[in-house]
């Protein structure tokens, strides 16, 4: 649950969710009886109304004097948000953008006083994790201020914002959350006719098709533009369509188009029932359905992937063709995709999906033994190495399948891990004969004399299936055998999708103590 | 749905009350959830729901559900 706090009465927001006694946002920050530290909480946000935080200056064209009173103001309150980010790590704190009204007493150009403001929020978040910023300037640019912002309930009840406001800003919270734990989606799996140009294929051949530099045929050419553009933000591509193969072949030879044939990780154009080619390709991929978004014009075909996958998650398609890429951003791409941050293995990711497509087709080839030989495989551990903190968090977060005890830590907590004597952070990096993979796997394990408890461990969905876990693992004993450390407990904690991991114990020599826990001997 | 049960379930979720419990004559009295901040909850549910704009002045002054029924009707009219 988010506890909210803020400098207007925030009762109006969408359940569930904590609201803190409004105007009280210090004594929130700052008191350890506040309820920002006994309430038990997933994020904290602060919603800073820009009218009451600004008072009469909202309106006005103010000097320089009561500019920089504002920018010491709210220096003053983030100062306030660092100690409870010292005091409460690991707790996610969000914090909107803040935007003037467009009414003033002048009709000058405005000063720089919203800059100034958000550059200091802008300033602190770099040098925060785990502080977001929650874009309320875009949501008020995207519904207007007059249907997010409120005077007269301000006037009644200190209520800042309409409902519609309230609903927008829980939303927001809801999915920057979201983004931030990286539980977006990976996946956009997207139809052919009428989607990435207008007309069928198969029907109007390829000289028939709308896609074109100008009129609506533009339409289809920019919103494959924004695909490619979101393909390279490490979303994955698939081609789901019904025609014949060499159609929608000739029809990826239009001089218009944008997206090339091996711009897709998978393609099935058949006959087949989508959902069908979608679930074989999620499982080509090593993905769940969970991890895709499909998109198609034919009402028919979204209601039938609704039905027989209700995980994919499948929005309503514009009838009309000028509204592709404003829809396609805003109900596809901002929902499912947008990210808070992008590491290098997100950009990496297509081509790195794309050549696991490559070596499961080896695969089936070979016998697993010689297909691992086949791969030429290099692997490197690092223990401690800063650098990699991000992206071991990142797998703690997002690794579902083959993981442990699916432990989540955010990056400020694997850096603590990693400067404690009493902790170990190790990660592994991958590369095979098809190109480099990054850092796949990581493990943190808690030292306490001659004993170690592995407290997580998990390896990315891209490396299953290649005994990589069994080599990390003896790298893992090495480097606790240095330290003196003669026991490693390990527990395997089942959730609903980790059951590939759940033999690993036992097949690394671990001896099974318990329902859960496993014990080996370092020697 | 007809308007007027929409405008009961809006209320009822503004007001965090059963919609069965709640009709025109309700007034904030008998009803839990309408103190003076629940009844701000419920002109702005209602202005969400049905778009309209009550003036802040006549906010105050509606005693029960059926007066405020009467002039929403009126606006969406």
């Amino acid at each position: 649950m988010i506890g909210w706090i803020g400098n207007t009465n925030l009762e109006p927001l969408k359940k569930p969710r904590a609201v803190a006694p409004f105007d009280q946002t210090m004594n929130e920050l700052l008191n350890k009886r506040s309820s920002l530290y006994t309430r038990p909480l997933d994020a904290v946000a602060l919603f800073l109304s820009a009218e009451d935080f600004l008072k009469d200056i909202a309106h006005e064209a103010p000097g320089r004097a009561k500019t920089a009173k504002a920018v010491s103001e709210l220096r003053a309150l983030l100062t306030a948000v660092g100690t409870y980010l010292k005091r409460r790590p690991g707790v996610p704190f969000l914090m909107n953008n803040l935007v003037l009204p467009p009414y003033r007493v002048t009709t000058d150009i405005p000063d720089d006083l919203e800059r100034r403001l958000n550059d200091e929020i802008h300033a602190f978040r770099a040098r925060h994790t785990g502080f977001l910023v929650l874009d309320w300037e875009r949501l008020v640019r995207l519904r207007g201020y007059d249907a997010l912002v409120s005077d007269k309930f301000a006037y009644l009840g200190r209520i800042r914002l309409t409902q519609a406001g309230f609903d927008a800003l829980s939303d927001e919270a809801e999915r920057l959350l979201r983004s931030h734990r990286g539980s977006g989606r990976k996946v956009l799996a997207v139809d052919a006719d009428n989607v990435l140009w207008g007309g069928e294929i198969g029907e109007a051949g390829a000289d028939g098709l709308l896609l074109s530099e100008e009129e609506l045929g533009k339409a289809y050419r920019d919103l494959q533009k924004a695909m490619k553009a979101l393909e390279r933000t490490g979303v994955l591509l698939v081609l789901l369509s019904k025609n014949n193969e060499a159609d929608v072949k000739r029809a990826f030879k239009h001089p218009m188009m944008v997206l090339g044939w091996k711009d897709f990780a998978a393609k099935r154009i058949d006959w087949q029932p989508k959902s069908e080619n979608l679930a074989a390709v999620a499982e080509e991929l090593g993905l769940g359905a969970d991890a895709f978004v499909f998109i198609d014009d034919s009402p028919v075909e979204r209601q039938r992937m609704r039905v027989s996958l209700p995980k994919v998650a499948v929005p309503e398609f514009p009838s009309d063709p000028s509204q592709l890429k404003r829809w396609f951003l805003t109900q596809v791409v901002y929902p499912h995709f947008a990210r808070t941050a992008l590491t290098a293995e997100d950009k990496a990711r297509s081509r790195s999906y794309a050549r696991r497509a490559v070596r499961s087709r080896a695969a089936q080839k070979l016998d697993t033994a010689s297909f691992l030989r086949m791969l030429k495989m290099k692997l490197r551990v690092h223990v401690n190495d800063a650098p990699r903190a991000a992206r071991a968090a990142q797998l703690t977060q997002r690794t579902n399948q083959f993981n442990l005890t699916t432990r989540r830590y955010d990056e400020a907590a694997v850096r603590r891990f990693m400067r404690s004597k009493d902790s170990l952070v190790l990660t592994l990096d991958y590369e095979d004969k098809f190109g480099k993979e990054g850092t796949v796997a990581a493990a943190i394990v808690k030292l306490k004399g001659a004993s170690a408890v592995l407290d997580d461990f998990m390896l990315s969905c891209r490396v299953i299936g290649r005994r990589v876990e069994h080599a990390f693992m003896k790298e893992i004993e090495k480097a606790l055998k240095e330290r003196r450390v003669r026991t490693l407990r390990a527990s395997f904690i089942p959730t609903a999708r980790n059951a590939v991991a759940s033999g690993f114990l036992a097949e690394a020599g671990f001896t099974r103590k318990s329902k859960n826990e496993h014990e080996k001997k370092i020697s | 749905m007809n308007t007027k049960k929409r405008f009961l379930e809006t209320a009822a979720r503004a007001l965090g009350a059963k919609p069965s419990r709640l009709t025109m004559r309700s007034t904030r009295a008998g009803v839990g959830g309408w103190d003076s901040l629940g009844h701000l909850k419920l002109f702005l549910a209602l202005e969400r729901e049905f778009g309209a704009d009550f003036p802040a002045n006549k906010i105050m002054r509606y005693k029960n559900l059926g007066q405020i029924y009467t002039d929403l009707v009126k606006k969406a009219r």
